[in-house]
Parts: C-alpha cells; structure tokens; sequence
C-alpha cells in the first residue's frame, strides 16, 4: 500500500514553498537524490504557476497529494475551479518543462485542471 | 581634504570628482552581494546610491576615514534593495553555514559516487540531520545564498557555437510566440541552461559539469530563471 499525503494551501505563489517542503520531505523518504529532488521542486512550481494562470474564476485552494511507492513519487496536483475558457492549461513550453523532469505526465481535465506526474527516486547504485 | 572642501563649497564638481573616486569601493561592494538573483549592474547602480549618500552626510570633523563611513552606509543601501525586493528572508547562521558546506559536499559526493547523492548520503556528509540538510536547501532558495567564491566558470564557455542548434529547438516551440521573446532576454548562460536542461535532458549534475559551476548553483539558476520565465509570460498574457 503507497503513503498518502495530501497538502491543500490557499491559492497563492507563496504558500507553494509550503508544498516544496513538503514533497522535500517526502523525496528524501523514498530516498530520492539531490537532482531529482531538483527536478520534483521545479514540476511542482510549473504546474502550480499554471493552475494559478489559467483558473476562472481564479482557484482559491490547490492539493497536491503525494503518493510514494517504493522509490517512485506520484503527485497529483489539482486547483478548485476549471480552466479558463479558451485558455491553455499546460502550455506547449510547460510541457516540455515537465516532460523532461517527470517520467510520468497525465493531464486531466474534467471540469477542473488536474495533472498527475511521477519521478522515480534517480540513479542509486 | 576635498571631503572639507566639499562641505564649505558645495561645489557639484567636486561632488561628482569625490562620488568617481570611490566607485572602485562600489563596485567591490557591489561585488560581495552578486549571485544572489540580482544583476551585478544593478547592484552598482545601488551601491552608487549608497555612495552618493554617503558624501553627502559625511561629517569631515568626525575623526574617521571616508571609506570606512561609506562602507555600512553602502552595504545598508544594498541590504535595503534585497529586502525591497522581498529576498530578505532571514536565514539563520547556522543555516547559512551549513548552505555553504553543502555546495562543497555535493559536488564531493557527486564526483566520487559518479552519480547525484541522496539526500540521506548528503546529510551524512554533511554530519548533519536529513532535515537540516533540507532547511539549508530550501532557505538557499528563499535567499539565494551563492558563495561568494562559487567559480563561475564563465570564462572560456563559447555560447556562439551553442547559439545555432539552441535557436533551432527553441524555435520548434509552439507556443515560441509567448515564450520566445522572454527567452531572447535571458542571459546567454541562462538560455544555454534551459536549454541544456531542457532540450538537450542533461542532468543538473551533468549541467553543473559542463559549466563548471557547482549543482547547487545550476539548480538555484534554473529556477530563478523559469521562474523569471513565468512572471514575464503572465505579464504578457494573462491580462486581469
């Protein structure tokens, strides 16, 4: 059975530090290593930064649940409220940031913007 | 002493000639505050203030020598600005230190285990807990503390041969419209970070290699930068 932890913060880019922590925490629990750790804060600002942009009306809580599984970290990140009409969620440049630092990326979209990405723990040998 | 003269003349030559001879003091405070996200010119521009300041409240009767008065007055102005600029977290000594170590002892690890350390193997390094090895981590990227020695290893890295192949796949991006242009603004190092990070999927740990540049450095870099990325798009295109 994975560990469950889920963060909910007000809606706003100061209370994602308070996520980073946390998923810091969790990271070094499954073990991970200093880049992917890296790598976990950075997914973590983008989607946050997008949910932010998009909301309409704007989001006034975010959740992130964290779910480790041996050595691997799934995070599902979700705002309250849908993406803006005729706006774009993940940009095609978001993207490209959160392909290269998840190994894992699920965008849902089903009334609110959701997205789920997973980062294994790196190279430990 | 033009300092006296100065304060009997109010002479705005003088001023002027006295403010020039001690920008040598500027920029070397300058200097001890850069690398930490803000622009070196800027930092100039705020010590200069600090300077101008001080010229013009300096008591010639007060038996102390210029620099030695203009020097906390700089500093402070410098302070001022970080802390204006909401970066003046204040982080703890004890954090600061441990901050520093830890640029050594990543790089350490990451060079004798050829691979990026966990942050278990970083702790114990580091004889520090797991948790404080965090809060050091997490309080750099509060208040950016590069070291003030932290090589750079600007020199010798030729961008121009990059440039071509960078432009190319920053080109391929769809959305190149929005992010394009707050791309051109980066720094070239910047850009070559992004895309190194990005387009190329270097590791940081191999980021840090190929510039030579501590990975506490690179991941501080990257992040300002996207970060500088997202404030610049939002500005642009999310109006309201």
């Amino acid at each position: 059975m994975a560990d469950r932890v889920v963060v909910r913060i007000p809606a706003s880019t100061a209370h994602v530090r308070v996520v980073r922590q946390a998923a810091s925490a969790l990271a070094a629990l499954a073990d991970f290593t200093y880049d992917r750790l890296q790598d976990l804060h950075i997914a973590i600002d983008e989607v946050a930064s997008r949910i932010l942009a998009t909301s309409q009306p704007p989001a006034s809580r975010l959740e992130f649940a964290f779910e480790i599984d041996g050595g691997d970290l799934t995070v599902t990140a979700r705002g309250d409220s849908p993406v803006r009409e005729g706006g774009q969620f993940l940009t095609k440049w978001s993207q490209t940031i959160l392909n290269s630092v998840t190994d894992r990326l699920e965008i849902v979209s089903d009334g609110v913007a959701e997205v789920t990405f997973r980062l294994g723990r790196g190279v430990v040998t | 002493m033009l300092l006296r003269e100065l304060r009997e003349t109010n002479d705005p030559a003088l001023r002027e000639k006295l403010i020039e001879a001690h920008l040598g003091l500027v920029e070397y405070l300058a200097r001890r505050f850069a690398g930490r996200g803000e622009p070196l010119d800027d930092l100039i521009q705020v010590a200069t203030i600090g300077l101008v300041k001080a010229v013009d409240r300096f008591d010639p009767d007060r038996e102390v020598e210029f620099s030695t008065y203009a020097t906390p007055t700089i500093v402070g102005e410098l302070k001022r600005h970080f802390r204006d600029k909401g970066w003046a977290v204040r982080v703890p000594r004890r954090l600061q230190e441990l901050n520093l170590r830890l640029g050594t002892v990543i790089a350490q690890l990451s060079q004798d285990l050829q691979r990026s350390p966990t942050v278990g193997e970083i702790a114990d390094a580091a004889e520090a807990t797991q948790e404080e090895v965090l809060e050091a981590l997490d309080s750099a990227h509060a208040y950016s503390l590069i070291s003030l020695d932290a090589g750079t290893g600007e020199d010798g890295l030729s961008y121009h041969e990059q440039i071509g192949s960078e432009d190319e796949a920053l080109e391929a991006l769809e959305d190149r419209v929005s992010v394009g242009p707050l791309l051109q603004r980066l720094a070239p190092r910047e850009r070559h970070m992004l895309y190194l990070r990005f387009f190329k999927g270097l590791t940081q740990s191999e980021i840090a290699k190929e510039l030579g540049i501590s990975q506490m450095h690179v991941s501080r870099l990257l992040a300002k930068t996207l970060s500088n990325l997202r404030s610049g798009l939002e500005d642009e295109n999310e109006p309201g």
